[in-house]
Order: structure tokens, then C-alpha cells, then sequence
């Protein structure tokens, strides 16, 4: 089963997702995908608040900044993963492209739809392994600021990804204010 | 204690004002209610104001908030949605932004309802 679970900051929709992934996974094998970069601004406080909300609820944690496909999870197909969040992982693979097939790569419009189009193929692949997977976003679509093509580029990316998501997931939920409103 | 939250411009005072036939006199706004909070609030609007008057005062947002619902357990409290956008660069934006959601997430459990004005349309979340 594949579950996406959306909200603005600070929404409750972490709480939400991890409460769903520790209900899913009954007594099998249960992963917290964590993509977001420490060295982010304003992260190392959510990293630990996360982490903080997370203790003895049985989750093996994996550092998972980029590259899903390179995972591998020892029972993957018993297993019940949380990825947090699609958002952090878009914007590693984005913004903190380091390896030589990438560099070779134009930056602007070819690599944007090369880096959406990849998070979506791993996020599904990923899907497609593990029994149960919860994926956390971030809705940033409503703030009525225009922003600098690099934030812009990233904000329509986030855009084709969640819907992308969606799309194949089987349930999907916004959380506004802790409560859940069913997408799907 | 109710919540009633919403993005900018969507009629959430009016909504309240017609939903429970109240004057616009019973509703205080965030930029101007005591830091310390008083009883007798029936209704306190632009609570992400206050939210961001209690973080420059350097009072704790979260004894602040829980004070103001024991002294007012009828208040009818509004927000702006404000968490539906890129992550601040700024860091006292940030801490804001994020305070206000987490400010609310803790209200939300004691609320007898929450609803979500779109549009002047109200949806009930609880």
C-alpha cells in the first residue's frame, strides 16, 4: 500500500504518518527514510524534534538524502518504510548534486525534468519492493510570493512529484491543524 | 474552545460572526491583546499576530496559549494559515511560521471543534 500524507509546516502531518506507518507495519520490519539535510536551515531543530517523537516506537532509522534506488532494506517485502519527506528528497537531488553524470548534465529545464521524473521512478520503485510506504510532502504552494527561478523551479518540481504521488498512491490525506482531510 | 483557521482574505471573522450571531465588538485582534492574557475573550482573531508578539517578548508561546484557554475555555480563536509556503530564509520567519502550526497543533486535541474557512465556506475538520 502506498500512502501519501501532505501539510504545511508544522501541520501535525509527521505525527500523522508515523502513527500510520507503526499501525501498517503490525510486527513487520518498520524504516524511517530520513532525507533531510542536517546542515539545512532551521533542520537540525525538526531532525530532532522528529527524532525525539520517534523513540521506542521501533523505527530503524537510514539516512536516505538521495538515491532510493541505491537502498537496500533487509526484508523489503515485509516491510513498512516512512519516507520523510518527498520534499527534502527533491531537494537533495536537485540542489546537492555532487556525482559526474550529473555535472555533465545542463542546468535549468533538462535537469529539473530529469531529477522530477527520477524521484518519482525511485519513490514508485521503492513502492513497489516494501509492502507498506508512507510518504511525507510539504504543500509550499500557497504563499503568494514569486520567487527566483531556482525556488521557482523547485516549487513547480514539488508540484509534478506530489501529484505524480498521488496519482499512484492507493490513500492520501492533507493534515490542517493535526486532522486529516482525505485526498483519495 | 474552537479554532477556525484559514488562508488570508477568506471571510473567517465573518464566518464566526454569522455561524454564532455575534457583533464584530466581541472580537479582539492578535496585535493588540495583552501579552498576559486576560479572561473575557469571546473571540481573539490573527492569533499568528500574537503568536509573533509573544516571540519577540521572548514570553513561551505554549504556556502563554494554554494560559489563555484556561482563563478563556469559550474563546473562539482565528488564525491565518501561514505554514503553506517555502520554508523562510529568514530564521525569525521561520521560527514563526513553524511556531504558529505547532502553536495550533497543541490547541487542536482540546478544540470542541476546528473548522477551515475557504472562500467563506467553512469545513469542518473536527
Amino acid at each position: 500500500m502506498l500512502v501519501l500524507v501532505m501539510g504545511g509546516s508544522a501541520s501535525g502531518k509527521s505525527a500523522f504518518a508515523e502513527a500510520e506507518a507503526v499501525n501498517l507495519s503490525e510486527n513487520g520490519p518498520l524504516y524511517y527514510l530520513a532525507t533531510l539535510d542536517p546542515g539545512g536551515p532551521g533542520n537540525d531543530s525538526i531532525i530532532e524534534n522528529h527524532r525525539r517523537r520517534r523513540e521506542g516506537k521501533g523505527f530503524m532509522t537510514i539516512e536516505a538524502g538521495r538515491n532510493l534506488d541505491r537502498l537496500e532494506l533487509w526484508h523489503a517485502d515485509s516491510a513498512t518504510v516512512l519516507l520523510e519527506c518527498l520534499s527534502g528528497l527533491l531537494a537533495n537531488e536537485m540542489f546537492f548534486r555532487r556525482e559526474p553524470e550529473a555535472e555533465a548534465l545542463d542546468h535549468g529545464t533538462e535537469n529539473e525534468i530529469h531529477v522530477t521524473e527520477k524521484t518519482v521512478r525511485e519513490v514508485l520503485a521503492l513502492s513497489g519492493k516494501v509492502k507498506h510506504l508512507i510518504v511525507v510532502s510539504d504543500l509550499i504552494f500557497s504563499d503568494g510570493i514569486t520567487y527566483e527561478k531556482e525556488t521557482a523551479d523547485y516549487i513547480r518540481s514539488l508540484g509534478i512529484v506530489n501529484t505524480a504521488i498521488l496519482k499512484a498512491a492507493d490513500r492520501a490525506a492533507e493534515i490542517v491543524c493535526t486532522c486529516p482531510v482525505c485526498l483519495k | 474552545m474552537e479554532l477556525y483557521i484559514g488562508g488570508i482574505s477568506q471571510g473567517k471573522l465573518q464566518y464566526v460572526l454569522d455561524e454564532k450571531k455575534l457583533p464584530s465588538c466581541c472580537a479582539v485582534d492578535g496585535s493588540r491583546l495583552p501579552l498576559d492574557p486576560p479572561e473575557g475573550i469571546r473571540i481573539l482573531e490573527h492569533f499568528e499576530r500574537y503568536i509573533r508578539r509573544l516571540l519577540d517578548a521572548g514570553k513561551n508561546p505554549s504556556d502563554t496559549v494554554l494560559l489563555l484557554e484556561k482563563r478563556n475555555p469559550e474563546i473562539i480563536i482565528i488564525s491565518d494559515e501561514i505554514g503553506c509556503g517555502v520554508i523562510p530564509t529568514d530564521k525569525n520567519e521561520r521560527i514563526w511560521r513553524d511556531t504558529t502550526g505547532r502553536m495550533l497543533c497543541l490547541l487542536a486535541p482540546h478544540a470542541e471543534h476546528i473548522t477551515r474557512i475557504i472562500c467563506g465556506i467553512g469545513q469542518k475538520l473536527k
